[in-house]
Formats: structure tokens, C-alpha cells, sequence
């Protein structure tokens, strides 16, 4: 089975998952065999004029009656904070 | 040139109480940086999503009163993005397709055009409900250059309300209108309070003949619409009539500089992924409609400016009460209980309402305005002629709104009959002045006014009324 | 020592010393662990003997005892708890201390249970060997050479050389039951929604649940009795009451078995036979055999796996490096996302999320991830017409434990081990494992499915197979 490069770099950037050369090599070719494997389902649902089910017993969910339930510290996370707020890498290029 | 307009208003539901699927305050103003959040609302690992109640009543009377097709069931979809203030890096928000239904389909706002005076319309495409992300502010060289990102997650979670419009909008100031009607009818339902900092954000499509559809971002007043709107049909318009071509593209609105910029262009379609929560079964409405009919049948902005108009006050005045909430449910309150239409309309909309500009105080505020029952005793009080309009204009009001909970009583000028024997007496005691008043010198008036105003002590006078009980008692001589 | 939980408990609750019965487990760990390696992390011997101590104190005060009264109950290490790392296998998680328990974590806590530790497991539940931990393989202690299966591999280990008494595993395509079905234990897949969601690390959130694992049917009867029944912190959870589970086998002439052809048939010989010579015992003891076939079954795996993937796409978006331990170096948003990703996720789960990815974009949705869903609507309808009128008999796995590493070159052939036990998650049904016996000293295991909320039909049942094949907390020495 062939493996469309470019399909799988467009799914490794929509996913966010920088993946090393070597890596892409194999997992186009898994991904390929998989898809391949999975697809029997869309030839399937063409035959079933079936709806969708999302949720298995079909029922409405509950609402939320107003509460307090615990916070969080955000302290406690093992997330960089400064001054209160979340600091995140956004432009800074450079190794931290 | 002619122009095509189509908005997407983003309004926090800040009065719904708690955020979309915790327990986290809806509004956040005022606290702490990431103070308000729960393994909810920052995606913790096992932490799951439930519906707040109020926000669907909420979403749900919206829909009603902008005339939506309201489905019988609605499903939460997961919007994916990666970004630093989307904790999940999925937004729970609805999507027409993909298994998504929103809360409404197909609705229209009727919203006055205040330059007019007309009733104008405009169509919805669909009410979403979805969650607002976390606020990023940027170091130094903002968010172009800053090598850190720092967000505070107390945003994150608060219920949305994403309003898109069909393009029927032609000018920038319809827009500026039809938003500002919608914040309104909001505001009426109890959802928002539009005055809170960020609470509604808008993005603008604006197209103009001849040219492909550019989507303005990042508007975040409703006079900024305005101006983000006539600045890109502008910019469009002498485009295509230098014989430029107008591409299709996301723009930013720079509120300080008055002007629109191209963002950065992604080079692919954004692909959001778009599925059903599997967290979130979908949510019945049924049970829900009574109250939320109720709602929004009870606080409509619309149907209670024509109440006023059908009590004969000014539209120009009914309009002014209805802006400010409390003080046209004052008046109603007020007209209710027996005030004089025209007066009670007079004192809330122009006179009283003046005050409080002049003294920076807000109308929005309840507690900014007088009971109902002042407003009943001052219409009275004018109706029975023992004070001019101007008296409580220029006495009473200026200290009322200085304290609306203030007695009344404290505050009246006193009553000209028992002024009638302190007259009397500076009269006698004034020969001098009365003469020269009656031999034609007009400024002794002025010093007799004041005398009175002297011998009755402090008490609140009315400068005029005494002027003309002087004037009629001297007439008799 | 091969006494069963609940009796453990009940002379717990008796005055038994609860320390005594707390050493005979840290033995059994002392003995095993090493070889096994069933733990990620175990709490210190000495929080273990302090629990202990309490519960003493507590029962001779005289005070209300729960259900679980000292009995050690191992948690798999996707279920959140306060104060030992939950780290879902992965390195993404390395270290991490989930601020809140799961609800069953909770519920197992108040009924007197002391945690031990928290067992290995596939990264995010992703396999079916407990080879694909991020930390180690854990062995199976029938035969140090094999996987104990997966996901909860590490959990089913545990019972089977006695390192608890009682496991929370979880299953979402028989990920508590294979590892059953390979260790010689009993898994039991509850109904959809009667056990609560919260706080289990989402996989598939729309096919798993948390499930419980024991050394008897009876045993992880009493487990379900105590995390079963609604959760408001689950939307998904059902509105039910906590289950209350009838100890008595069931009647064999009352008993109505359905035996579908795609469920029963493609196992390796020694567990075709196993299965058989059962099925022929209970029909001689007057149980009724149906045979029939459900050809859309063989459309079972790959929906499975459609949308597990799309889900675990979704679910898995979170990890960026922003509020978990794995982090990335570069100092740009992008490209410090992407390399926490790549450092934190193994390779079966970077597969599992990019062919996720895959069947939820635009121009593939339709004919992956929407098929499939249209595809389990047809198998959970033809799978609950069946339940209707019979209890399914089904095989548990095609093959019997493999070694370790046989499996791991072919992502398909790990999928394949699968094949008969997704078939609940996709229904929505309960489902059962319990051992039959052994070939070459090799467990071998079978399966049944009922209604919904009809776990008592499988508990009964379950304790009649048992009487049959005399095997009941079967330990490995
Ligand atoms: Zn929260």
C-alpha cells in the first residue's frame, strides 16, 4: 500500500505532534494499513441507511443545578506561573 | 458603494451565574488571576462537562424573542484548535452539522432604528451556546513578538452566547443598531450586562459590490462597530474603484489606531474537527420552554417602549427610559401607581436622568434611582399645583439624585402659604425696596427675593415661586 | 489466603483484625512484584498499616463499617486519586497528582477499602497486553513469559498473585475483561452510564466504563454494588440507584442462552473446547441453547476502532506541555506543543490520534467516523433485541495469552485480540468474564452479555459457572 506523505503531514500538524523523519516513514505506513482496515465501515453504513448514535441510549442528559464544588490552586499544577498567570512559550523561538 | 454586512455577536451570558459546565462564577471581574476554576473548566484529566440549567433557559428565551426556530433537543459539539487559552485545546461549542445541533435555526430580530424611527429587521443564521476561552495578555512586544504568552483561566468556561446574522445589513450604522438592539434584549432577559468589560465581542463579514467577502475581527463596543465597519467599506470601496480586486481574508481591528490589518494567512482551510460531545448527551428543551417563554415574553425591550408610547410620552423619551432599565421600570412601576405619564416621563428621562450624569453616577445602577413612590408623591405633589415643575427640578432633584433613598419631605421647598406671612413681614420691614420696585427699579425684586430667602432660615426655598408670590402681592398695592 | 473479598470483609466487620489480613497482602506484594511489576505506584507499607489501624479503632468504637471494611483494593492507574500519581501509563503524565479523587475512588474510599497502589496499564488504556506502558510491561504471574493482557493488565496481575483483594480496572473494547479472561480473574464491563465517568482519564469516553475486577464473581458483584448508581458530575451517568446484586446462582432449567455465531466462532482450539464442554454442561443442567448469527458483527472492530480513535483524538488534544509534567524546549507555541506531544505520547498512541484526526476531517468524516457511529446503531440495536430474550455466551479472546512482544510488530493483529469483546462497549451492555480453566496452565476465560441494567442476570449466572467449573479465587503460586 502506498503512503501519501503529505495526508499524514497535514494530520501530524492538525494534531500538533512533531514527528521525526524516521517516524513519519513508519507510521505512514501503519496509518495506511489501518485506514485501509477501518474503511470497511463506511462500505457498511452505505448498505444500513442507519442515523448516527452519538450517545448509546439515545437519552437527554441531565442539567446542572447550581453548586460549589472545590477550586483548584493553580499552584498546585506543574505549570509555570507568574504573578498569577499561566505563563506559556508563545514567540520566544529560543530554548528555555 | 453598496455594502453587504453580516455579524457574529459574541455575548457572555455574565448573569447567568455560574460557568457553562461547572460551578465557577460567570462573571469574574475583580478577582485574582486563575482563581475561579475547577478541574472543569481548565480540562483536568477526568473532569467532565455538565450543563448549567440556566445558561440553555437563557440561551432558550433568547431564541424566543429573536423569533428562532427552536429545535426539540440540542447537541454540543467539540470545536478543536490548539491555543494557550484553551485548556483542552477543544472548544465545547455547536455546529449545524456533523451531528451538532444549535438552539436556534433561522430567527430574526426586529430592532428600531433610532435615526428613523423605524422598526428594521435583520436575520439570525443560528444561535450558538458554547464556552469562552481563558484571557491571554503578551509581554512586551504584544502578541507578535512577546516570547511568553500568560493566561488567566477565569474566563475559561464562562457560557457564550455566538449570534450570527444573516448579511442584511447595509450600513455601519445598522450594524452599530442591530447590535446594540441585541445587547439590549439580552440585557431585558437578565442574560447580560453589557457594560461589564470584554461581555460581547463582534466580528463583522463586510462585503461591498464588486468585491469578495473580508471578516473583521476583534470589535469589541458597539461604537467601534461602527467605525471598524465604515473604516473596511472605505478601504474596499477605493480598492475597487482604483481597480483593485477585494480578496477574500480575516482582518484585525486595531481600536487604537481606527483601522483594520490583515492577519496572518493560514495556509490550508481550518479543519476544527467538529463532533458530538460524547460527554454531553443531548439536552431536551421541552421542559425548559414555559419559563424561558416566559422570560422573554415578560422583558421585552420592544413591546415596553410601546407601552410608553401608548401612555402619549415622547418616543425620543420613551426611548431614553428604555436604554436604562431601571429607570423605565421606575416609571412603569410609577404610572402604575398612579404618576402622571407625561410628568413621571419628564422627571425620570430628562431631568432626573441629567442629574445623574452630572454627578457621574451610573442609570444602569438600581440603586442610582428613587422609589417609585417618590415619583408618585412628586407627580402629585405637581399636579396639585403646590409646586412648579421647575421647583423640583431645580430644588428636589439635584439632591435626589444625590440621595434617591432621601425623605422626601426633607427635600421640598417650602409651601408658598406659609411663606405668605414671612413675605408679609419683610414686605412691611422693606418699605424702602418696595418702593423702589414700584417705581420701576427691577433689581429691588432681586434683593427681596433674597430677603425672604434670608428671614425664612435655611429651609429649601424656591427662588421663583417666591419672586412671583412678591410679584402678585405687590400687584395688589 | 484464596478466600474471597467479601467474606475477608465481613470477618473484617466481625472483629477480625484488619493489620493481620494487610500484612498477608504485603507479603503476597513482597513475593511477586518484582517479577510482575503490576504497580506504578504502591503507597508506603506503612499508610497501608496506619489505614488499618483506624479502620481497628473505628470498628471497636463501635462506629458504622462499609461494605469493603480492609479490604486492599488496587486502582488502575487512569482513575484519578488526590494522593498517589495517576499517570495513565504514559510519560506524558510522569509524576502528575490528579487535585481531585474519581468518584469511584471516593465511593470505594467511604466504604472502608484501603488503596494500595495504582497498577499498570496500556498508555491511555490504549492496548490490549499492557505492553504498551510507557514504563514497563507488566508479566503475567500464570507465566512470567506472557502479558496478563491489557488494558488493565496491570489490575487483573494484581489480583492474580493476590497484591489486592479487589481492582478498579476499566474497559473500553474489553480492556478489564481480556486481561480477565488471561489472568484467570473475573472483569465485569458494567452498563453504560451506571457506573460514573468521573475522574477516569477519557479514552473513548463514549464506549467505556469503569469496571470492576476480583478473584470471584461474587467479589467484583460486591465491588459494583458499591461504585454503581448516579453521578450528577456525569452527564452520561445513569439516573439509577446503586445496584443491589442478588448473591444465588442462577437456576440452569431457567436459563436461556444465545450462542451467535460471530461471537463463538475463530478461537484457538483449547479454548473452543474449554467453551464448549461449558455450554454442553449447562444444557445438560437444562439451560436452553439458541444458535444464530449476527453478520454485521464482523463490522464490529473496525466501528470500534473508528470511533475510539476519533474520540481519543479529541481527548488526548490536552497534553500540550502547558499543564502536565512532559514539557517541550522550544520557546514558540507551535513547536513547544508539537515536541511535548512527541515526547510525551508513545507511538501506538501518536498512531491512535493521528488516524483519529484522520476520521474526524473534512471529505473523511462521513465515510469513517459518521459511518461508524451508523454502523453501532445497527449492532447495539440487533445486540439488544437478542439481550431481550437471552444471556450471550460469547468467547473472551481468539487466542490464549500471548508472550510478550509476540504481538507487537502489526498494530492490526494487537486490534484482532478485540474482536469479541467490543461488541458490549459498542451496545452499551454489561458483560462478564470469569474463568473456565486452563490449558497448558494458561487461563482461558468466557464471556456474557445481557440487557442493560441486568448485571444481577450476569452475577447469577456467573456464580452457577463457578459451582460448574469449581474455579473461584484462583491465585497463581
Ligand atoms: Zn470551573
Amino acid at each position: 500500500m502506498e503512503c501519501r506523505k503529505e495526508l499524514l503531514e497535514r494530520l501530524a500538524e492538525l494534531a500538533k505532534i512533531a514527528l521525526s523523519e524516521e517516524e513519519k516513514e513508519s507510521i505512514c505506513k501503519d496509518l495506511e494499513r489501518i485506514a485501509g482496515y477501518l474503511r470497511a465501515v463506511g462500505e457498511a453504513a452505505k448498505e444500513l441507511e442507519a442515523e448516527p448514535l452519538y450517545y448509546v441510549w439515545d437519552l437527554p442528559g441531565p442539567l446542572r443545578e447550581p453548586s460549589e464544588s472545590p477550586k483548584v490552586s493553580i499552584e498546585e499544577l506543574p505549570t509555570k506561573v507568574k504573578e498569577g498567570y499561566v505563563a506559556v512559550p508563545w514567540r520566544g523561538g529560543s530554548v528555555e | 458603494m453598496k455594502a453587504m454586512i453580516g455579524l457574529e455577536i459574541h455575548v457572555q451570558m455574565t448573569e447567568a451565574g455560574s460557568k457553562l459546565f461547572c460551578d465557577c462564577k460567570a462573571n469574574y471581574r475583580g478577582m485574582e488571576p486563575n482563581s475561579n476554576i475547577c478541574p472543569v473548566c481548565i480540562g483536568l484529566p477526568g473532569a467532565l462537562p455538565v450543563v448549567n440549567k440556566r445558561s440553555v433557559e437563557l440561551a432558550l428565551a433568547a431564541s424566543l424573542a429573536f423569533n428562532c426556530h427552536v429545535p426539540d433537543y440540542i447537541v454540543f459539539t467539540r470545536k478543536h484548535y490548539f491555543y494557550p487559552d484553551l485548556p483542552k485545546n477543544y472548544q465545547i461549542s455547536m455546529y449545524e452539522r456533523a451531528g451538532g445541533v444549535p438552539i436556534c435555526r433561522g430567527g430574526k430580530v426586529r430592532y428600531l432604528d433610532i435615526h428613523s424611527w423605524e422598526w428594521k429587521e435583520c436575520r439570525l443564521r443560528r444561535i450558538n451556546i458554547e464556552e469562552d476561552p481563558g484571557r491571554t495578555i503578551y509581554g512586551e512586544g504584544g502578541i507578535l513578538r512577546s516570547s511568553e504568552a500568560y493566561v488567566d483561566y477565569n474566563r475559561s468556561g464562562v457560557p457564550l452566547l455566538e449570534i450570527i446574522t444573516e448579511p442584511d445589513l447595509k450600513s455601519a450604522r445598522e450594524a452599530r443598531q442591530l447590535v446594540e438592539y441585541v445587547l439590549l434584549v439580552l440585557e431585558y432577559l437578565g442574560a447580560t450586562n453589557p457594560r461589564l468589560e470584554g461581555a460581547f465581542r463582534v466580528d463583522a463579514n463586510v462585503s461591498v459590490e464588486g468585491g469578495e467577502r473580508v471578516e473583521v475581527k476583534n470589535i469589541g463596543s458597539t461604537l467601534d462597530v461602527e467605525k471598524a465597519i465604515n473604516f473596511e467599506i472605505m478601504r474596499q470601496s477605493a480598492i475597487i474603484s482604483s481597480g483593485g480586486k477585494v480578496e477574500r481574508e480575516t482582518r484585525h481591528w486595531d481600536a487604537e489606531r481606527g483601522s483594520t490589518r490583515p492577519l496572518r494567512q493560514k495556509e490550508q482551510e481550518e479543519d476544527y474537527l467538529y463532533f458530538p460531545d460524547p460527554d454531553l448527551p443531548a439536552i431536551a428543551l421541552r421542559d425548559m420552554l414555559p419559563k424561558a417563554k416566559a422570560i422573554a415574553s415578560s422583558s421585552d425591550p420592544a413591546a415596553l417602549f410601546e407601552k410608553a408610547i401608548s401612555l402619549g410620552v415622547q418616543r425620543e423619551l420613551a426611548w431614553s427610559m428604555v436604554t436604562a432599565r431601571p429607570s423605565l421600570m421606575l416609571y412603569l412601576e410609577a404610572v402604575e401607581r398612579g404618576a402622571d405619564p407625561q410628568l413621571a416621563a419628564r422627571i425620570i428621562a430628562v431631568d432626573y436622568k441629567g442629574e445623574l450624569r452630572e454627578r457621574e453616577k451610573d442609570p444602569h445602577d438600581p440603586a442610582n434611582w428613587p422609589s417609585a413612590d417618590t415619583i408618585v408623591e412628586l407627580s402629585r405633589l405637581m399636579k396639585e399645583g403646590a409646586y412648579t415643575y421647575d421647583a423640583i427640578k431645580g430644588i428636589v432633584l439635584p439632591k435626589l439624585a444625590e440621595n434617591p433613598a432621601a425623605d422626601l419631605k426633607l427635600l421640598l421647598p417650602q409651601r408658598a402659604e406659609n411663606l405668605e406671612q414671612v413675605i408679609e413681614e419683610v414686605l412691611k420691614r422693606e418699605e424702602r425696596a418696595v418702593k423702589d420696585y414700584l417705581s420701576g427699579k427691577a433689581q429691588a425684586l432681586n434683593y427681596l427675593v433674597g430677603a425672604v430667602i434670608r428671614a425664612a432660615g435655611k429651609r429649601a426655598l424656591d427662588p421663583r415661586a417666591i419672586r412671583e408670590a412678591i410679584e402678585r402681592r405687590l400687584a395688589k398695592k | 489466603m484464596s478466600r474471597e473479598a467479601w467474606r475477608v470483609a465481613e470477618e473484617i466487620r466481625a472483629g477480625a483484625d484488619p493489620s493481620r489480613h494487610v500484612e498477608e497482602v504485603l507479603e503476597r506484594i513482597e513475593r511477586w512484584e518484582g517479577a510482575v511489576k503490576a504497580f506504578i505506584s504502591l503507597d508506603l507499607p506503612e499508610a497501608l498499616r496506619e489505614r488499618a489501624e483506624r479502620l481497628e479503632r473505628k470498628i471497636r468504637k463501635g462506629e458504622r463499617v462499609g461494605k469493603l471494611a480492609g479490604l486492599l483494593v488496587s486502582v488502575k492507574d487512569n482513575i484519578c486519586t488526590s494522593w498517589l500519581p495517576t499517570t495513565a501509563g504514559s510519560r506524558m503524565l510522569e509524576g502528575y497528582v490528579s487535585p481531585y479523587n474519581a468518584t469511584a475512588v471516593e465511593r470505594v474510599l467511604q466504604e472502608d477499602a484501603i488503596i494500595v497502589g495504582k497498577t499498570n496499564l496500556d498508555e491511555f488504556a490504549m492496548g490490549s497486553t499492557t505492553e504498551l506502558s510507557a514504563f514497563w510491561p507488566t508479566r503475567n504471574p500464570w507465566d512470567l513469559e506472557r502479558v496478563p493482557g491489557g488494558s488493565s493488565g496491570g489490575s487483573a496481575a494484581s489480583l492474580a498473585y493476590g497484591g489486592a483483594d479487589l481492582s478498579l480496572g476499566s474497559d473500553t473494547g474489553g480492556s478489564a475483561r481480556l486481561p480477565a479472561a488471561y489472568t484467570a480473574t473475573v472483569g465485569l464491563k458494567p452498563t453504560y452510564g451506571l457506573v460514573s465517568r468521573y475522574g477516569l482519564i477519557p479514552y473513548g469516553n463514549s464506549l467505556e466504563q469503569i469496571s470492576p475486577m476480583a478473584r470471584s464473581v461474587r467479589d467484583v458483584a460486591l465491588l459494583l454494588e458499591v461504585i454503581g448508581g448516579w453521578d450528577p458530575k456525569d452527564a452520561t451517568a445513569l439516573r439509577v440507584e446503586r445496584p443491589r446484586l442478588d448473591p444465588s446462582p442462577a437456576e440452569p432449567r431457567a436459563l436461556r442462552l444465545c450462542l451467535v455465531k460471530e461471537m463463538v466462532e475463530g478461537a484457538e482450539e483449547p479454548i473452543e473446547k474449554l467453551f464448549w464442554n461449558t455450554i454442553h454442561k449447562l444444557s445438560s443442567e437444562g439451560a436452553q441453547l439458541e444458535e444464530l448469527s449476527i453478520p454485521l458483527l464482523s463490522k464490529a472492530l473496525p466501528a470500534y476502532y473508528t470511533i475510539a480513535f476519533a474520540e481519543a483524538s479529541s481527548n488526548l488534544a490536552r497534553y500540550a506541555g502547558i499543564f502536565y509534567p512532559t514539557k517541550g524546549s522550544s520557546g514558540s507555541w507551535e513547536k513547544y506543543v508539537g515536541e511535548a506531544r512527541a515526547r510525551g505520547f508513545g507511538r501506538e498512541v501518536k498512531r491512535r490520534i493521528l488516524m483519529g484526526v484522520y476520521a474526524l476531517s473534512e471529505g473523511f468524516r462521513d465515510e469513517f467516523y459518521v459511518a461508524a457511529t451508523k454502523v453501532r446503531r445497527a449492532i447495539r440495536d440487533e445486540v439488544l433485541k437478542v439481550v431481550k430474550r437471552c444471556v450471550i455466551a460469547a468467547q473472551a479472546s481468539p487466542i490464549l495469552p500471548p508472550k510478550i512482544g509476540e504481538r507487537l510488530d502489526d498494530p492490526l493483529k494487537l486490534y484482532y485480540m478485540d474482536m469479541y469483546t467490543v461488541i458490549a462497549n459498542l451496545a452499551g451492555v454489561p458483560a462478564l468474564v470469569q474463568p473456565l480453566g486452563f490449558s497448558q496452565g494458561l487461563p482461558i476465560g468466557i464471556q456474557w452479555m445481557a440487557g442493560p441494567l441486568e448485571e444481577s442476570k450476569l452475577i447469577s449466572l456467573g456464580l452457577l459457572v463457578e459451582e460448574l467449573t469449581g474455579i473461584k479465587g484462583a491465585m497463581a503460586e
